[in-house]
């Protein structure tokens, strides 16, 4: 368990496992926040930074770690991160905190945390542990930003509008209007779009799963040239 | 087992506690590095909202003549209203109003309402509010010039029968799709004008205001 090879961890959290696709694990803030790239790249390195941190944690006190106190200690931990993240953000990135609102301190109850802590950090060295957050972390915004962008463009008609929230006044440039006069589309900023967008991805991950699947399957049954039907 | 009795149940308590100690230790840190810059965003924040809606020209800071007026009766969702003074000259330009809307379509709508000195409306903008995103938040002057309409307005120019909706016979134009939002935000921006011109003596005491006519 404790030695999986880092390039399995990695892919792991950004693709295998993704917890946003795979796992659907954190639904409630990447369906709440998703309605724009800049948003959603917000809670995605907020949610980030926490599953490292309380990953690290978590592997650093794996020695004295009971099984009965485990669950209360992770909850202890995840909350103190979490609050820690939350003063942070308000104190340097104000207006981004502003945008996310009450989804910086709900990172508190998105069960991938809670979820890499009990499956992965517990059982695992510091090291990994912090690599398994940091990909598992990346993998969640990835699918964050793409589910933001769809619906941003949907509905908005641009991509990284606000950008300035994150960025400064200087980066209002980046905003790329791709729809001018675009009279915008209610339903994909409010949550049915962002569940059918969700949806949209699971599919096109399924899709590109399956191809592969197929691609190596038939290369297993061209190399051994025998009755396909029993591959 | 490395440790003597680590599976007791009291060094099982005991390191339950000291994992909330570190907790605890953490955010204690991380609050004393971050209160000072949360209260310097807040009021920055705070400051370019009043100096959107009030006239230009004024040369104090107007967020440090905060005053809390208790009015229950006026403004129901915190029992008053938060008054802050812009002056220029030492007269009084404009008093801008940190007041809720009660009756949003999805719960109170905070915003700063800037009279200036002859009660005209000097600027409107939401500071929050909870209104559905792509109808109600039209409210935000980011979204739409909607809120820009009350720029101007006084009750000496609009009667007070004529505070309405144009659907309901009045003056004012709508949100499209947001009926509600719109109209509690006009009564909201009415009766702050009724406030001030009710008050005005009280919210500026020793100012010159010209034609002070309602006394109270």
């Amino acid at each position: 368990m404790s030695d999986k090879p880092n390039g399995e961890i990695v892919r792991d959290g950004l693709w295998t496992n993704n917890q946003a696709l795979v796992a659907l694990l954190g639904l409630c803030p990447l369906l709440a926040v998703s309605s724009t790239v800049i948003n959603g790249l917000g809670l995605g390195i907020a949610t980030t930074v926490t599953l490292v941190l309380t990953n690290l944690i978590v592997a650093a006190l794996r020695p004295w770690l009971r099984k009965e106190v485990r669950i209360p200690v992770f909850v202890l931990i995840i909350a103190s991160v979490v609050t820690v993240v939350d003063l942070l953000m308000h104190a340097h990135l104000d207006g981004l905190h502003r945008v996310l609102g009450i989804f910086v301190p709900l990172i508190v109850t998105n069960c991938a945390v809670i979820g890499r802590a009990e499956a992965f950090a517990s059982r695992n060295g510091m090291a990994p542990a912090a690599l398994d957050g940091l990909s598992m972390g990346l993998g969640f915004t990835a699918a964050l930003v793409v589910l933001g962008a769809l619906r941003e463009l949907i509905g908005f008609g641009t991509l990284l509008r606000q950008v300035e929230l994150m960025f400064g006044e200087g980066s209002r440039f980046l905003t790329l209007t791709v729809f001018p006069e675009y009279q915008g589309f209610l339903l994909a900023i409010l949550p049915p779009g962002a569940f059918m967008g969700l949806a949209l991805l699971i599919a096109l991950k399924n899709r590109i799963d399956h191809q592969q699947r197929a691609r190596s399957l038939q290369l297993v049954s061209d190399e051994a040239v025998g009755d396909p039907a029993k591959a | 087992m490395s440790l003597p009795g680590r599976d007791s149940p009291w060094a099982v308590g005991l390191f339950l506690g000291l994992v909330g100690l570190l907790g605890g230790g953490l955010m204690v840190l991380a609050s004393w590095h971050a209160t000072p810059y949360i209260d310097e965003n807040e009021r920055r924040y705070l400051l370019s909202m009043l100096e959107t809606v009030a006239p230009e020209g004024f040369d104090n800071i107007p967020a440090d003549s905060a005053e809390f007026l208790s009015a229950p009766e006026w403004f129901p969702v915190d029992g008053g209203v938060t008054v802050y003074r812009a002056y220029r000259d030492g007269a009084p330009a404009a008093a801008i109003f940190d007041v809720h809307a009660p009756d949003g379509y999805t719960g109170p709508i905070r915003l700063l309402v800037g009279v200036n000195a002859r009660g005209t409306v000097s600027g409107v903008r939401v500071v929050s509010h909870r209104e559905t995103p792509g109808l109600g938040d039209g409210i935000e002057v980011a979204r739409s010039p909607w809120m820009l309409g009350f720029n101007g307005r006084s009750r000496a120019n609009t009667p007070d029968g004529q505070w309405r909706l144009r659907r309901d016979g009045g003056d004012f134009d709508q949100l499209t799709g947001a009926t509600v939002t719109s109209r509690a935000v006009m009564h909201t921006v009415h009766r702050t004008l009724e406030f001030y011109d009710t008050y005005r003596e009280r919210i500026f005491p020793h100012g010159d205001v010209q034609e002070s006519s309602n006394d109270e």
